[in-house]
């Protein structure tokens, strides 16, 4: 089955992104197809490389990057929300001249388009709400 | 082509949810075909008089406004949400189509993709 993730909800104010990576996880390893990831609302802040919690803690930000490398998975961040809250990619950074960008590894920049592209193209849309 | 429904489910103005919902919804509104139920108190996301600015937010009533334009015809409710919150259509920017708890089971059934924020 294709599936889709929608995640809406803070790394650190909600179990959404840690909820939603257990059933991505789950869901690759059952043969699913997971078309793409999609980070929107406070989600966005899921992108934010400069996230560093104790060494102790579970890691939200590098477990998703490490599990879509692993597997070539598609994170997308919507641009309005990571901006909004000062998650920026590279681009993005030059465009606004920040001192530096913070986009974590394996994350993109993209559009709601992708959002609405990505319930029409899977079988099934999955949202981890805020 | 398959159908989405928004659920709208927070207040406008507690968090930036009301506003990056509606985004959504009318981003979705471009590609395909689009209904949107509000939830709870997500009805005063549609509550006239409204002075957003007074909390250094963005009026999300005007928008609503625009759905029409966008294709989005259908609004739903759910009565009883309505009269909890003392509503009646004539404090709403826009017309919405409400429906008791059998009916919002039913309508749901009809989409294909249910999108919550």
């Amino acid at each position: 089955m294709k599936i889709s993730i929608a995640i809406l909800g803070s790394p650190y104010a909600s179990q959404s992104a840690h909820t939603a990576l257990n059933f991505t996880k789950a869901a690759v390893s059952s043969g699913h197809d997971v078309i793409r990831v999609f980070f929107y609302h406070e989600g966005a802040y899921v992108g934010n490389q400069f996230n560093t919690p104790p060494q102790d803690e579970f890691a939200i930000t590098q477990q998703w990057s490490d599990f879509a490398v692993k597997h070539g998975l598609e994170l997308i961040v919507c641009v309005a929300s990571a901006l909004r809250r000062g998650v920026l990619d590279e681009t993005e950074a030059k465009r606004y001249d920040t001192k530096s960008d913070n986009m974590a590894a394996a994350f993109q920049i993209g559009g709601l388009g992708q959002l609405i592209d990505a319930g029409l193209s899977s079988d099934r849309l999955v949202t981890f709400s805020a | 082509m398959k159908n989405f429904l928004f659920v709208q489910a927070a207040s406008p103005h507690s968090s930036m949810l009301a506003k990056e919902g509606l985004d959504a919804i009318l981003m979705g509104s471009a590609f395909c075909s689009v209904s949107v139920m509000l939830k709870g108190d997500a009805l005063f996301q549609i509550h006239k008089n409204q002075h957003a600015g007074l909390t250094q937010t963005k009026p999300v009533a005007n928008s609503f406004k625009a759905l029409k334009e966008y294709g989005v015809e259908n609004v739903y409710c759910s009565e009883k949400d309505l009269s909890d919150r003392g509503l009646s259509q004539d404090d709403l920017v826009i017309g919405v189509t409400s429906l008791d708890t059998a009916e919002c089971k039913s309508i749901m059934s009809q989409f294909d993709i249910i999108v919550g924020f």
